[in-house]
């Protein structure tokens, strides 16, 4: 091996590209190295597969050369062997193999070769071929290691987003029991009004932060896969008056009729309890939030023709435009503008309210007008539904 | 037939030779030398070992230095060579040695002719390197 030339050509040209060239045949690999070499290529020869794998993981070159036919280890072989080395999984490989030989190119790709030349090679055609290649492998492997990248910022992330929530939580369960404990003057009274007051907003704005620090935290679990559920048998009707209740003091506040929509349905299913809980205090918190004084919010629930069962939130609020209707699915997507900027959140309701009925293998979709109301329907599948139910309400009715 | 020259007008591929001589750079001998010095040192053992495998019925020994010949002589542009060589290692890739014998024949007799065109080419190339330097 000349390496006195070898240097030559590394202190010549500090990016050439080094080149890799397994050939038994002297003769051929001599004239692909000065083919290479006048193009600005370093170039290191090989008089087999064995060698070809061992040089490959010396020196990684940018661009390996593999004649089909050599001995000890052929040309597939070594191609094979060469996608599964951590420096060859991405490097274009060129099977070098005979004109007359058809069932050889499709075993080259079989072998996971790049592309294919014949010999006899057609000399002058070959420094473009060679640089071609190169350039491919350039930019595939830049796309692999930007996606890299990217996959490990998003990790980081959401490994971020939980750990920032758990570490939040911990100083939010102080001031909201404490200030719990102000609130009800269970040590003795305050005095003043106005500190009762203070210790009202504190425990309630302390409240709502840990509800959308909460939202974070399931968010990020959701995002990174790690969110499962936790089944039991869930009576679907029972939560939705549960639900109404809780809401209720919020929307007479606002001046909305919060009410069931049509008739009450028996229905159980198998279940996360507090995961749908969640996900229907969330509708209709966001529904009450979005309807103007005097609108109404309604609640239904009832199954399909396909006995499917549909959980729909109705409501004659502001709407959602159609160009706005991908924002409300992504996560931080609270629509911007004049209008909804007083509607506080994170943004975070609806996407993982979707995430978490997909986890039940079921669909969130949302139909909406502006100015006329919304409505979101959660469809949960037949297969969920738990036998018995129309006679257990026949018994119990 | 004794003192009739062998005619080697077309047992090398001009183009091929043409682009080999185009490689020249920097001193020392050429690409071409070397590639010619390279074949012609390491051809003859191969026809002998060719002939010895035939002799001895080893058709994947035939088959390995056929194919070892065919590439070497195909990249010094000798494609009548390579094409006899081609078939005969087509052949005994099938295990089938049949003609061998004949076919072995004229390999050798194309052989000489591309070894006399490859040592006139290679004077010619020294003569130039000389009126260069």
């Amino acid at each position: 091996m000349p390496t006195d030339r070898l240097t030559q050509a590394t202190a010549k040209n500090g990016d050439a590209a080094v080149v890799l060239v397994a050939d038994d045949d002297v003769v051929h690999r001599l004239l692909m190295r000065e083919s290479l070499e006048v193009a600005g290529f370093i170039v290191h020869e090989a008089g087999d597969g064995l060698e070809a794998l061992d040089l490959l993981d010396r020196l990684h070159p940018e661009l390996m050369f593999l004649d089909a036919m050599m001995p000890r280890v052929d040309g597939f072989a070594a191609c094979v062997e060469t996608r599964k080395r951590p420096h060859g999984a991405h490097v274009p490989v060129l099977m070098v193999t005979g004109l007359d030989d058809v069932s050889s190119i499709d075993r080259a790709y079989q072998a996971g070769a790049t592309d294919f030349i014949t010999k006899p090679i057609n000399w002058p055609l070959f420094n473009h071929r060679a640089r071609f290649l190169l350039r491919f492998g350039r930019t595939q492997r830049a796309l692999h290691e930007a996606m890299e990248k990217a996959e490990a910022a998003s990790r980081a992330k959401t490994e971020f987003l939980a750990t920032m929530s758990h570490e939040l939580r911990t100083p939010l369960n102080a001031i909201i029991g404490f200030s719990e404990v102000l609130k009800r003057e269970l040590l003795g009274p305050l005095g003043q009004d106005r500190y009762r007051e203070y210790a009202k907003d504190i425990n309630e704005s302390g409240a709502h932060l840990l509800s959308l620090i909460s939202d974070i935290l399931e968010y990020s679990k959701s995002e990174s896969g790690k969110l499962r559920l936790v089944e039991s048998e869930v009576d679907l009707n029972q939560m939705v008056a549960n639900v109404i209740r809780q809401q209720g003091p919020r929307a007479e506040v606002a001046g909305i009729s919060l009410h069931r929509d049509g008739m009450e349905q028996p229905i159980r299913i198998r279940g996360d309890e507090r995961k749908l809980r969640q996900v229907l205090m969330n509708l209709v918190s966001n529904a009450v939030k979005f309807t103007p004084m005097g609108g109404e919010v309604r609640v239904g629930l009832a199954r399909d023709d396909d006995g499917h069962v549909l959980l729909r939130v109705i409501d004659t609020g502001i709407g959602i435009a159609a160009e706005d209707m991908p924002k409300v699915f992504t996560a931080f997507g609270q629509i911007d503008n004049a209008w909804s900027r007083r509607y506080e959140g994170t943004g975070l309701g609806i996407p993982l309210a979707k995430a978490m009925i997909e986890l039940h293998d079921g669909t969130l979709t949302i139909a909406s007008n502006v100015g006329s109301g919304t409505i979101v329907t959660v469809k949960l599948p037949r297969e969920r539904v738990l036998r018995g139910n129309l006679r257990l309400a026949a018994t119990s009715g | 037939m004794p003192n009739e020259p062998i005619d080697v007008g077309d047992a090398l591929d001009k183009a091929t030779i043409d682009y080999l001589r185009s490689l020249r750079r920097g001193d020392g001998p050429s690409v071409l030398e070397r590639a010619i010095d390279m074949y012609l040192e390491n051809a003859p053992a191969a026809l002998e070992e060719l002939r010895r495998s035939i002799a001895g019925g080893d058709a994947s020994a035939v088959w390995r230095i056929a194919h070892g010949l065919k590439s070497s002589s195909a990249s010094l542009g000798a494609r009548q060579l390579a094409q006899h060589v081609g078939e005969m290692e087509g052949r005994a890739r099938q295990n089938d040695l049949a003609e061998a014998d004949s076919r072995f024949f004229s390999i050798e007799a194309e052989f000489k002719k591309v070894s006399m065109a490859l040592r006139e080419t290679l004077r010619e190339e020294k003569d130039k390197c000389r009126q260069i330097a």
